[in-house]
């Protein structure tokens, strides 16, 4: 479904991947995994197109995205729920869930839509006139997920969605992961909560300092001498 | 006393047409960060698109405005799609400095320009309710002044509803929050801004031929409506309509007030040092800088 073939990133004069590549299946949730500052945001913002490929390629579905514009991506199904979760502060709940629906082509299933969020996160119905800017953290994610799948996504890129959140949210987030999974969406979950996302992930890629070292389904990767070193401190 | 309702009326009537020119300033701002310095010089475009419309074919001021929003729309459309988004490209701050040096260009290209083929005469037009008024009590009400209030302040108000209620709205409230986040929604930047920048200048069109019926135009007023635009925005909070159109009304009142007490002189220090105040004690406006 999804394909980046030696992405090159550059900020300025910094380069930021240098030559990352990585494969995604139609239905699975794949894993991408690294420390701060590895290049997990830039390769998903290269994905989305807010970040330019400086060379390589990506493909989606077998066209390459090099000179498709990001917003005509979410079009296409690329949807990215981004790190901070990124909420409109001073909008209530729903009016960020209808920007989500921007689309016209998603506006047909707003309703459906808000009615699926609603069900998976109960919460949010309530807080629904509530600015999206006084909601608690794990509110927030809520929201940036619910809104993200008002853009009826077919690859939906998670990054960090268990960032500062406790234990409990984080759990639920990752049960709510699957769950879109097994409706259909496609997922690139960008973590550094190894473990939990190898437990829900079916496959996994690693990266440092802008360039793959490991790649595996999630069984190869725990049971990685490198990676139970670098991640897991075993 | 009724001399001070007078005033208060007489500000209230004239700082309606100052809330939608400075609603269209706040738009841009809030969603482009352009501060545009032509603002006024736009303004007083058209008013002399209003007067030669009306002088050459003798259509009513209050029906040019389809017109002149229209085209106006049009203009900032294109100078939005052409030049400023080239020139915005190639900024990476968010609030643009080349930008802000181009539209003071662009007020004095304009303002020299009619200085150039129209002279420095300033005109004024003579219609069916010119002088007209409305008599209540001690006060009197000018009709002209009225229906300009009117249509200024429904034309905010239909704004104001556009942005909270429509998807377009929508998507122009959130480039404002968020442009990069807007974009992962599927928002084309690039549409949003240029159709952004055209309604902030259509209020502007609309606002030249609201002030054509009682207002002398010269080649020269637009800066004293762009500053007197600037003093309401940062007055209402930058990017609100709602806080553009209170704090419009505000300097109206002001300016009334204080020509009645001093005189007009006076009146437009007081403006000044009211903006001075504000940015020293409430740098983010009477009402905060929150939403459109
Ligand atoms: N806008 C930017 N300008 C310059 N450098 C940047 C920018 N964004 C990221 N970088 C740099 O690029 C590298 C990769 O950053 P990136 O945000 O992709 O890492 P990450 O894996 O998402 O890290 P984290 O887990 O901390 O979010 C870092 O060295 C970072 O400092
Ligand atoms: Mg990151």
């Amino acid at each position: 479904m999804l394909k980046i073939d030696q992405a090159f990133v550059n900020y300025g004069n910094f380069e930021a991947l240098h030559g990352i590549s990585l494969e995604i299946k139609e239905g699975e949730i794949v894993a991408l995994l690294g420390g701060n500052g590895a290049g997990k945001t830039t390769t998903i913002n290269t994905v989305s197109g807010t970040t330019t490929l400086v060379s390589g390629d990506i493909t989606f579905n077998g066209k390459s995205m090099k000179h498709v514009p990001a917003h005509e991506r979410v079009a296409m199904g690329i949807v990215q729920v981004p790190e901070g979760r990124k909420l409109f502060p001073s909008m209530t709940v729903y009016d960020n869930l209808l920007v989500g629906s921007y689309l016209p082509q998603t506006r047909k299933s707003r309703d459906e839509n808000l009615e699926m969020c609603f069900s998976i996160f109960p919460k949010l119905a309530e807080r629904r006139q509530q600015l999206a800017g006084s909601l608690s953290g794990g509110e927030q994610q809520m929201c940036a997920i619910s809104r993200a799948l008002m853009s009826c996504p077919k690859l939906l890129m998670l990054d960090e969605p268990s960032l500062g959140l406790a234990p409990v949210v984080v759990d639920m987030i990752f049960d709510t992961i699957v769950k879109i999974n097994k409706l259909g969406m496609t997922i690139l979950l960008v973590e550094q909560n190894v473990l939990a996302t190898l437990d829900i992930a079916h496959r996994g890629y690693v990266i440092e300092v802008g360039s793959n070292v490991l790649s595996g389904s999630n069984t190869e990767l725990l049971n990685n001498e490198d990676m139970r070193k670098a991640y897991l401190g075993i | 006393m009724s001399i001070y309702l007078q005033s208060l009326i007489d500000g209230l009537l004239i700082g309606g047409v100052y809330a939608t020119i400075a609603v269209g300033l706040s738009l841009a701002f809030g969603v482009m960060r352009i501060i545009n310095w032509a603002q006024g010089e736009l303004l007083m475009i058209s008013m002399f698109i209003s007067y030669w419309i009306f002088t050459k074919f003798g259509i009513d001021p209050y029906l040019i405005i389809f017109l002149t929003s229209a085209v106006m729309f049009g203009i900032g459309y294109l100078l939005q799609n052409t030049v400023l988004s080239n020139i915005l490209a190639r900024e990476t701050a968010r609030e643009p400095v080349s930008v802000l040096l181009f539209t003071a260009g662009l007020g004095m290209f304009l303002s020299n320009g009619v200085l150039a083929l129209v002279g420095s005469n300033p005109v004024s037009v003579i219609t069916r309710y010119s002088g007209k008024m409305i008599q209540a009590g001690d006060i009197y009400i000018s009709l002209p002044k009225l229906i300009s209030f009117v249509i200024a302040l429904i034309c905010t108000l239909a704004l104001y509803f556009f942005l909270q209620k429509s998807e377009m709205g929508r998507a122009i409230r959130a480039t404002a929050q968020n442009r990069r986040i807007a974009t992962l929604m599927g928002i084309n930047q690039k549409k949003i801004y240029n159709i952004a920048f055209g309604i902030s200048i259509a209020l502007v069109g609309l606002s030249g031929s609201l002030l054509l019926p009682y207002y002398t135009v010269s080649y020269s007023i637009g800066a004293t409506f762009s500053f007197k635009s600037f003093v309401i925005v940062v007055l209402g909070g930058k990017g609100s309509v709602v806080g553009a159109l209170a704090g419009g009304l505000i300097v109206g009142i002001i300016e009334k007030f204080g020509g009645l007490i001093f005189s007009d002189t006076y009146a437009q220090m007081g403006v000044f040092i009211i903006f001075v105040l504000v940015l020293l004690f409430k740098p983010n406006g009477l009402m905060g800088e929150k939403e459109m």
